[in-house]
């Protein structure tokens, strides 16, 4: 039974949290979008 | 036929330069000299049952050494802005990957002797009992492997890490060569007729990734 | 075509939730319970659908570098890229999930079978092309490199099955389940795994184009 449980953990837990570090870099990114064009690093 | 003049070019002046400084050769004799003493010593001596063991130590071996001479083939034009220059010749740069290779695959040869040597002297394997084909078989192993190895070095040296990527790149693509010459090895040393699929499937290998070199330099030395 | 696959990515996520709950109420509502193994056999439906995303995201790494090598466009580039990262995620679950079943059921954590060493190899494959693009100077020169890499590696992939078995001989691993003669409850509850699965697998494949196309947007404004 704790195979089970930690084998379905695992998944649903990766699946979590290959998600969050999506969002998470989806809104640095178009947080970095918004930001007016000349305060870029030149 | 200028695309061979230019890869026998490139082959001509990789030879010299190894026979002439030698340090590439070198490193890599030393490493496998080493190794497989430290193996020799480490391990419990060679009996029947473990004499199975030895062709891929061997090919295993000869696959860490290979790394030292891999990485510096493309180090040389780097170095010297070199690189500049080849991809102005004037041909398919294909050939260019065939002349490294080449170069390479000499250079690799000449590491796989250097190991059979090492391995009659402190290990006791009986090379004659394998014959010719033995010198097939590391004709065909040293072209995959300088094939592979010139093309992922290439791959690799565009990064910070490319002593950590080559290794990573190479190895899994390499397993196949590994299995197929520790299995012909095996063979040959015990006295078998091996099985002829298996040098076919070998040098197809080889072939494929002489030919993605071959189409792919172009792209490749371009960026 | 990206821009359809980035548009969509919400439907995608809503779909992938909504199959992953029906899957998860099926394997423990209604899949029966194996005889002989027991109730750890359940792992199957966890383990068994994450091949296709797997094999779906790296067979997308070596078109998107097919394609890029052609075409020169950058967007080939970005699916490649996509299609390696979010299929590793599934390969590795493929990895970690099989020896949690492997140890109950053969009693050891790992053997050295055909399918299991195949599949290692593969995720090192794949794998070492993320290091590769991670670890470039992230200048044009990566993505043809890392388009090559990814051809090479696909291909490489039968001459490793085929080298693996001869150096470890037969599987012990199951047969496609499909073959297996499995009653219809295990054989809807995997489908449902695999329906499940893809969806969250085209859900991560949008938002990392997403993600791609927005970083390359970036790069272009600050130099363009």
């Amino acid at each position: 039974m704790s195979y089970l449980i930690a084998a379905y953990t695992i998944v649903l837990a990766s699946f979590v949290g290959y998600w969050f570090s999506l969002r998470s870099r989806r809104q640095a990114l178009l947080r970095e979008a918004e930001k007016p064009q000349s305060t870029g690093p030149s | 036929m200028t695309g061979a003049r230019v890869a026998a070019a490139i082959l001509r002046k990789d030879l010299l330069l190894d026979l002439r400084l030698g340090d590439r050769l070198g490193q890599m004799w030393v490493f496998a000299a080493l190794v497989i003493v430290l193996m020799s010593i480490t391990l419990p001596a060679v009996n029947d049952e473990t004499r199975a063991w030895v062709p891929a130590l061997l090919w295993t071996i000869a696959l860490l050494a290979s790394l030292l001479g891999l990485a510096r083939s493309l180090q040389t034009e780097r170095d010297d802005g070199a690189i500049q220059q080849l991809v102005q010749v004037p041909c398919d740069r294909g050939w260019v990957f065939l002349g490294k290779v080449a170069a390479n695959w000499l250079a690799l040869f000449a590491l796989l002797l250097w190991i059979a040597l090492l391995s009659a002297l402190f290990l006791d394997v009986a090379w004659t009992r394998a014959g010719f084909e033995m010198i097939g078989l590391a004709l065909l192993g040293s072209l995959g492997l300088a094939a592979l190895g010139t093309l992922l070095a290439t791959l690799a040296s565009s990064s910070r890490f490319a002593q950590f990527l080559l290794p990573v790149l190479l190895f899994p693509l390499m397993l196949p060569i590994l299995v197929w010459a520790s299995l012909l090895t095996r063979d040959l040393l015990g006295g078998q007729i091996s099985a002829a699929p298996l040098w076919g499937v070998l040098a197809l290998y080889d072939w494929i990734f002489l030919l993605i070199g071959y189409f792919t330099f172009n792209a490749i030395l371009e960026d | 075509m990206e821009a359809f696959w980035i548009r969509s990515a919400r439907i995608w996520g809503v779909l992938a939730l909504t199959a992953l709950a029906v899957w998860l109420g099926m394997v423990v509502f209604y899949a029966p319970v194996e005889k002989v193994q027991g109730v750890v056999q359940k792992i199957f439906y966890a383990h068994v659908p994450n091949s296709l995303p797997a094999y779906l995201g790296f067979g997308l790494t070596a078109l998107g570098g097919l394609l890029f090598l052609i075409t020169r466009r950058e967007s080939y580039d970005r699916l490649a890229q996509a299609g390696a990262e979010v299929g590793v995620v599934f390969c590795t679950l493929i990895v970690v999930t099989g020896p949690i079943w492997a140890k109950p059921v053969w009693g050891h954590w790992w053997v050295w079978d055909l399918r299991l060493t195949a599949t290692l190899v593969l995720w090192f494959i794949y794998l070492a092309y993320l290091f590769l693009r991670a670890f470039a100077y992230g200048s044009d020169a990566t993505k043809t490199f890392a388009s090559v890499y990814g051809i090479a590696g696909i291909i490489a992939v039968p001459f490793v099955k085929f080298a693996v078995e001869l150096a470890k001989g037969q599987t012990m691993h199951p047969d496609d389940p499909a073959k297996a003669g499995l009653p219809a409850e295990m054989q809807f509850t995997l489908m449902a795994g695999f329906i499940a699965y893809l969806l969250v697998f085209a859900y991560f494949l949008s938002r990392r184009l997403e993600i791609a196309k927005l970083e390359a947007d970036l790069q272009e404004r600050l130099d363009p």
